[in-house]
């Protein structure tokens, strides 16, 4: 009694709570970047004692590195992929290091027998640790090409060669063999395309099969990886060093090597750092309350709020995490000066250093942060809760929508089967575009009519479905009140995605956030006639309804993307491609994740405002 | 309903052969939602190989804890999902051999308004063979599958009265899984309240509960004509048959191995719990933390706990000892030292034999709900603490906590939907009436 004394007080609130637990999640999205809730960086691990080696690269390892920069220039890059390959392989031969090269294939679409492929040829070279049996291993590596664009033709945003990174890598292995303090062994990987050679790599070198992927077994391997240096260095000087550490799906490098790396490069290459490769947000001082300090974190986190949720691979160091690689790559951001090889040199140098001294795996700092600047994050603890109270404020009121369809006389019957059956129709739906979408080869341009079957798809399936639910005849022989259908589809769909943002939090933040800004604008904006203060009959009009469906179908995330092919064909299409590539080629979990469950999301609230 | 029973299973058969030519069986087979060191395909195959390929005794190798009958029946050639399939499709035809027992036996007996919840016995098997567990269990061909076989078989023939095959299938659990021996008190009762009616209703002991007073049951057919043995020496007779059946087994497997090293290998385990491969339970981290010192103590403390259910459950609910024997399968699906999805789906199954309780739940979308964060929260925390490496032991532990107390709260809702039913039964239907109408208010203390 007390209890139902406690519902029937709080039903009339539900609308202000769940509105307050929605509003407090986004106010407090909104003050993550303060100071705040970021600490201070430090590095937890004692073992890496960051910056603390003398390092021995001079300039005569430079002029060899210049020596080398010349050969790609003016050779390697007139090569094709095999004899460019072939000759880096000799070269890593000449310094006395076992070599290999590997040739790999990617098939896309992974669906059909197919046509398009992306391949190339990785080389690799593996310096024995003089100490030990290689039971682990360290990656220096760098891909063919680099993150920049070539200056020339950025409309066909072609790729730079990433000339000095490949230089750098030959000539530290030339110059890391000469001391015999190393317990690991280190791989030198000079990986072909941009990601892709990397992807290849690592798969094969973990014996994980894709089924798209036909590759050469590595003919000479060693231990476990446990950390890996990727070198970005396309320009002849650079003004800053920037850190891209993003993985797949969200995954990211403990945070000890992101600090030590900054540490080093600033106080043992003498370089600044910034996080990507935004030179703008360098040289940032955190103080308590300062405007412009809020705005430039701002601009970090959402950068990489936006890089998670994406979860594409954005370089070759977003490859490693699957196999628990902690991964970072060093992007020498082109400038006229004043930096060069011999300060990145050092840097490297000092970080291998660091990283010889691990007896473990990185394990002691964080696995789950946010960068608000080099020097400051927020940690798991405090971000959380964002995405968590938005979440919180759905779950909340899927209860109260169940409590809300109580009978107050005689016991209540709740179309629980019909409403399950629509949720799981519409994820069948989503899954049936996905597969759709899966059949568009990701190298060629999309087939005209896939927007407009999408839209129609969309258009047809809430109607549908909201007649074929109610159309099986309701049974009148029982004396319990029946609760309206359309308020048990909503308490679901509003308890699934309380559930599916809660889970994705934990798996890749960036996108849980996305997800938790999005999902209110179906659930709360445009579903509340379950819970409205206005009166019903507006919101049961059939115009009113046609409107609020038609909304709903183009507010979601595939809806907008088909409107947005009707509008502008070639961006939506290179969208779409980019996505699959990643799908087919990195795993990128983000596009399946998307359309089979999220967008069944918009389809449930359709199919309850048409009810 | 024969004929619709008999195309339910051949349907549910062949999903469960369609999904094993899939890749399934790949991607599930090592998931430690799904088996356990105890009921591991692999780890069989390794045992098999250590016999057969290298003639060492596999139960000196560490790693190997199936018992040697299942050992045999591989041996023999029970490798490919066929056995399985044919395993499950037999339980969910048990399954719905209870429900129909329970009505057509004392068992239930219904009060006004609860025909509307009565799951029927087919709906009862199709939950056990469409369910995920059960689906994804056969594709992972968890050997727990026999176990649940064993069971099933248990309480079907106990409906039946049939003494020597519920003995008998009740110790083969036992043999396979170990917990299933606390089964045997209410398993007793169980078989003298079908044999005996007359000699019950005499019993005042048996059939007296606070709150009600039975009215004597039918005369069944299965009831035999001598005069009834006491409920003592029925026991007796029973528990003999138990322990003979059992002394069998271990016999059988002693000839077998030719040695009694299965046993430490086996149900040492079992008991002492020294892999600590992560389960979906809570003895692992328990025993993780644990130094080694106190290892002893609280090893007899956790299997005590799953033990102490037994009796009261029996005595308690001895007017209705199939409910004692479902509340004690939840128990130990939920405590024992390697538990698995398996389990608790034969549990599910068995609770919907009792599906007119759902009238009565109180909080049934809060419990489903935090089942379903407990099942999501599994893979998803496994894969971060050991694929990804972004969090720790503490991560998967938490939704193992999560999954245990979802389960545990769905068996402490079914405890009190029972007792409320009952003090309704006590009411009589005007006291009934008043219920419902909300005049009278049931407080629990």
């Amino acid at each position: 009694m007390k209890r139902q004394a406690v519902i029937n007080r709080l039903l009339p609130l539900v609308p202000v709570i769940r509105s307050i637990l929605v509003l407090a999640g986004i106010v407090y999205t909104a003050l993550l970047p303060a100071h705040l809730l970021s600490r201070g960086h430090y590095v937890s691990e004692n073992a890496l004692q960051p910056a603390q080696v003398n390092t021995y690269w001079n300039w005569a390892d430079v002029h060899i590195a210049d020596t080398y920069a010349d050969t790609v220039n003016n050779h390697w890059a007139t090569y094709d992929n095999s004899s460019r390959a072939a000759a880096i392989q000799s070269a890593f031969m000449s310094l006395g290091i076992p070599s290999a090269t590997q040739r790999y294939t990617f098939h896309l679409p992974t669906s059909s027998a197919s046509n398009s492929t992306i391949s190339g040829t990785n080389v690799y070279a593996i310096l024995q640790a003089p100490k030990t049996d290689g039971a682990e291993a360290l990656v220096l590596s760098a891909s063919w090409l680099s993150r920049a664009f070539t200056e020339t033709d950025q409309s066909a945003s072609q790729r730079s060669i990433n000339n000095r990174g490949v230089a750098i890598v030959l000539a530290l292995a030339n110059y890391l063999k000469k001391y015999s303090m190393w317990s690991k062994d280190i791989i030198f990987l000079i990986s072909d395309g941009y990601s892709e050679g990397a992807q290849a790599w690592v798969d094969s070198y973990h014996g994980f099969g894709q089924t798209n992927l036909e590759v050469e077994p590595l003919s000479i391997t060693t231990g476990p990886i446990w950390a890996t240096l990727n070198i970005d260095y396309p320009y002849h000087s650079f003004s800053h060093v920037g850190l891209f550490y993003e993985g797949a799906n969200g995954h990211l490098p403990n945070l000890d090597f992101l600090n030590s790396a900054s540490h080093i490069l600033k106080h043992a290459g003498g370089i600044p750092v910034i996080l990507h490769s935004d030179a703008s947000l360098a040289e940032l001082r955190p103080a308590p309350f300062d405007l412009d300090v809020y705005i430039r974190a701002a601009r970090n986190l959402a950068h990489q709020l936006v890089l998670g949720a994406g979860g594409r691979v954005e370089g070759p160091e977003a490859v490693w995490g699957r196999y628990r690689v902690d991964a970072l790559t060093f992007f020498a951001v082109p400038a006229e000066g004043p930096h060069g090889f011999h300060s990145l040199g050092r840097a490297i140098e000092s970080t291998f250093r660091s990283l010889n001294n691990l007896l473990e795996r990185f394990h002691q700092s964080f696995f789950l942060y946010i960068m608000t600047s080099v020097e400051t994050f927020i940690t798991v603890g405090n971000y959380l809760a964002a995405p968590i109270l938005i979440s919180a404020g759905m779950t909340f009121t899927g209860l109260l929508l169940w409590s809300y369809t109580s009978g107050k006389g005689g016991p209540t019957t709740r179309p629980v089967g019909k409403a399950a059956l629509a949720m799981g129709v519409s994820h069948a739906v989503g899954g049936a575009i996905f597969v759709a979408l899966g059949q568009v080869d990701p190298l060629a341009s999309i087939p005209v009519t896939l927007p407009g079957t999408i839209l129609l798809t969309l258009l047809t399936v809430p109607i549908l479905l909201s007649l074929a639910i109610t159309s099986s005849a309701p049974s009148t022989t029982s004396p319990n009140t029946i609760a309206p259908l359309s308020t048990i589809l909503l308490c679901f769909t509003n308890l699934l995605s309380g559930l599916l943002i809660s889970l994705t939090a934990t798996l890749n933040f960036g996108l849980a956030v996305v997800v938790s800004l999005a999902l209110p604008i179906p659930l709360f904006l445009l579903s509340s006639h379950a819970l409205t203060p206005f009166p019903s009959l507006l919101y049961h009009s059939t115009p009113i309804k046609v409107i609020r469906s038609s909304l709903l179908l183009l507010t979601n995330p595939i809806g907008l993307w088909a409107l947005l092919a009707v509008i502008l064909p070639r961006t939506a299409g290179a969208w779409l491609r980019t996505a699959l590539r990643d799908w087919q080629v990195f795993g990128t979990a983000t596009l399946p994740l998307v359309v089979t469950l999220v967008v069944p999301i918009w389809i449930q609230v359709a199919t309850a405002a048409l009810l | 309903m024969e004929r619709r029973l008999g195309s339910l299973l051949l349907v549910g058969a062949g999903l469960h052969l369609s999904l094993s030519l899939t890749s399934l069986p790949q991607l599930l087979v090592d998931r430690n939602e799904l088996t356990t060191p105890l009921t591991s395909f692999t780890r069989l195959k390794e045992g098999h190989y250590l016999l057969k390929s290298l003639s060492l005794n596999p139960y000196n190798s560490g790693s190997f804890h199936h018992p040697p009958l299942i050992l045999l029946l591989y041996d023999l050639g029970a490798r490919s999902h066929v056995v399985w399939v044919a395993a499950e499709t037999l339980t969910a035809y048990l399954i719905a051999r209870i429900a129909d027992g329970r009505s057509r036996g004392g068992g239930r007996r219904l009060l006004e308004g609860e025909e509307a919840g009565v799951w029927t016995p087919l709906r009862c098997a199709a939950l056990y063979l469409l369910h995920p567990f059960t689906l994804l269990t056969v594709q992972a061909r968890s050997t727990n599958t026999f176990a649940n076989l064993a069971l099933a078989l248990t309480f079907a023939a106990g409906l039946d009265g049939s003494i020597v095959l519920a003995l008998f299938s009740l110790s083969i659990a036992t043999h396979l899984s170990m917990y299933p021996f606390l089964l045997l008190p209410p398993l007793i009762v169980l078989l003298y309240r079908t044999l005996y009616p007359e000699a019950v209703s005499a019993a005042p002991s048996l059939v007296e509960n606070p709150i009600e007073k039975v009215e004597p049951v039918p005369h069944s057919p299965t009831s035999s004509i001598t005069a009834a043995p006491s409920f003592l020496q029925f026991s007796i007779g029973a528990v003999t048959i138990f322990a003979s059946h059992q002394l069998t087994l271990l016999g059988l497997s002693f000839w077998l191995t030719g040695g009694w090293e299965f046993l430490g290998s086996v149900y040492g385990v079992i008991l002492t719990i020294p892999d600590l491969t992560p389960t979906i339970g809570l003895a692992w981290y328990f025993f993780i933390e644990m130094f080694d010192h106190f290892r002893m103590f609280f090893v007899g403390v956790f299997q005590l706990q799953v033990a102490i259910y037994s009796l009261p459950f029996t005595i308690f609910y001895r007017h209705d000892p199939l409910f004692a024997i479902l509340m004690l399968v939840g128990v130990i699906s939920l405590c024992k030292s390697y538990p698995l999805l398996s389990d608790f789906g034969l549990w599910h199954a068995l609770l919907a034999t009792y599906s007119e309780l759902g009238l009565y739940t109180s909080h049934p979308l809060f419990l489903t709900c935090l089942s379903l964060y407990g099942l999501t929260l599994l893979p998803t925390f496994h894969y971060l603490w050991l694929y990804s490496g972004s969090g720790n032991a503490n991560f998967f532990y938490a939704s193992t906590l999560v999954w245990a107390i979802s389960q545990g709260g769905i068996l402490l809702e079914f405890m009190s939907a029972y007792g409320k039913r009952e003090v309704g039964r006590g009411l009589g239907s005007e006291g009934r009436k008043l219920l419902k109408e909300g005049s009278w208010v049931l407080v629990q203390r």
